[in-house]
């Protein structure tokens, strides 16, 4: 930012500083940890957030993702996404939510979202060992060359330290969700009781394959069938973020209430972006605990995004579950509940306190 | 204007200028095809084409393979003649995948419904501005991932 604003003036530097502070919600000392639900604080635990590296973003994305940074920090895009994917921001973000537990994800998409690698990702675990937990991946572009090293290689990061299941991203990694091909990818899940966590419904980024069998949760129930064993997180509920609309939620309902595997994830769909007026997160919220399925949906919010993203993402979600009349016990099981049961995480006394 | 909003349209006019200031070269290939299904196999239907450049470009873990640049609808198997234009900068190989729509849903093996074939070929003697190819669809309900490379 020095180098590029150097010499402007310091009305500029100043609105640019003070954008940032307030979009940090600066405040005097730390926010209190968990959730306040009628008085009571109940822990959270963000399972979708993107450490990453912004020299492994395609050009495209970098764009894209620079539009969305609200003004100024888009002014310089790269240094405010090359910031946030850090640790250090990401454990900033949650710390200012309250936010204490969160799965850092590893992604292989080289031709949407990039490459967040399982290396990039086991470093990052170091950071703050105890409340972060981390997602693996694995490249699926050649596949028919390079199956078996790519499983070696995801089985290998999974025994490391910290790596609680695995990311996987039809659209954007190009799959087909009904492909035997890809199958041997849940076996693993399966066999090592790590969940698979899946990107469902299409997606705004450049690239993506925004076809049915790549995006509608409908594909995945062979795979579900087949492996019983395998715990299938159905990321964003089918949303369809190009037409800012639900497209897949009757399904994933569907599909939790038939299948005991099955879990659901509702992050991202409810942004200012993807649903201006707050409705349709709402409506997620309210037809799932209408399901009777609150015990199989899991909290997180795809970020960090752009700063103060994880804290406002939280209070929306809240909001949405005060607002379809949540009790105190279901909103505890979705904010951090249903992440300890599927990962097999033990939440400590002062992640609420 | 005060000197603060200067800067400020200043700014904006950079960014601006950058997003203005792309091209994309673009090179027209005249493609000679030929699309069928193995003998006896159902053939009735529409075809649904995708170009992808064979490799895309990209640096170290970047890079990889197929990237669609252009999609046609063609009215069934048999003889193909269609222009695309090729994203030069993109990638380098051109490849034709495509799937016959079967129960014409217009959804490529949509669960429960007929199970349609695709085929992928690697065109042969690119960069020209005059290519000629030949598919076969019959490998059922599969993505170009799972033919190439």
């Amino acid at each position: 930012m020095k180098r590029r604003f150097g010499k402007a003036p310091l009305a500029l530097v100043s609105a640019l500083a003070l954008s940032a502070l307030v979009s940090l919600d600066v405040g005097c000392g730390a926010p209190p940890r968990g959730v306040d639900w009628n008085g009571k604080r109940l822990p959270a635990i963000d399972m979708h957030l993107h450490p990453g590296d912004w020299d492994h973003v395609p050009e495209d994305t970098r764009k894209f993702l620079a539009s969305r940074f609200p003004f100024p920090i888009g002014l310089d895009a790269e240094a405010a996404a090359k910031g946030s994917l850090l640790p250090e921001s990401i454990l900033g973000e949650i710390d200012d939510a309250g936010i204490w537990g969160a799965g850092l994800f590893a992604i292989y998409a080289p031709r949407t979202v990039g490459v967040a690698s399982n290396e990039l990702v086991a470093e990052d675990l170091t950071f703050a060992p105890d409340r972060f937990f981390g997602l693996a991946s694995l490249r699926v572009d050649r596949w028919t060359t390079d199956r078996d090293a790519e499983l070696d290689r995801l089985k290998s990061t999974l025994s490391r330290p910290g790596f609680v299941g695995i990311k996987l991203a039809h659209a954007h990694q190009h799959f087909r969700m009904d492909d035997p091909a890809f199958f041997p990818i849940y076996e693993v899940g399966a066999s090592l009781g790590k969940p698979l966590y899946l990107h469902t419904g299409t997606s705004p980024f450049p690239g993506t394959s925004q076809e049915p069998a790549y995006t509608d949760p409908t594909y995945l129930e062979t795979a579900i069938q087949q492996f019983p064993a395998a715990t299938f997180i159905l990321g964003h509920l089918g949303y369809d973020f190009e037409q800012k609309r639900h497209a897949g939620l009757e399904t994933c309902i569907r599909l939790a209430k038939t299948y005991p595997n099955v879990f659901l994830e509702p992050s991202a769909l409810g942004s200012a972006s993807s649903d201006p007026t707050g409705a349709n997160l709402k409506e997620a919220m309210r037809r799932m605990r209408e399901a009777g399925i609150t015990d199989r949906v899991v909290y997180g919010s795809d970020g960090p995004q752009s700063p103060g993203f994880v804290k406002g993402y939280l209070e929306r979600t809240v909001a949405a579950m005060k607002d379809a009349g949540y009790t105190e016990q279901e909103a505890a099981a979705v904010l951090a509940g249903n992440f300890a049961r599927v990962f097999g995480v033990t939440v400590p006394a002062e992640a609420a306190e | 204007m005060s000197r603060a909003r200067f800067v400020f349209a200043g700014a904006l006019g950079v960014v601006l200028a950058g997003c203005v200031n792309e091209e994309t070269r673009l090179y027209e290939i005249e493609l000679d095809g030929k699309v069928a299904v193995p003998d006896g196999a159902p053939s009735a239907g529409a075809v649904h084409l995708a170009f992808h450049v064979a490799k895309t470009f990209g640096e170290g873990d970047l890079e990889h393979p197929l990237g669609v640049f252009e999609t046609r609808t063609v009215a069934g198997v048999g003889p193909v003649r269609e222009t695309v234009l090729y994203p030069l900068d993109e990638g380098e190989g051109l490849v034709v995948y495509g799937w016959l729509d079967s129960d014409g849903d217009g959804v490529h093996c949509a669960p429960g419904q007929t199970e349609e074939p695709a085929g992928l070929v690697k065109v042969a003697g690119f960069p020209a501005h005059a290519l000629s190819f030949s598919l076969t669809l019959r490998a059922p309900c599969v993505g170009p991932e799972s033919l190439y490379p």
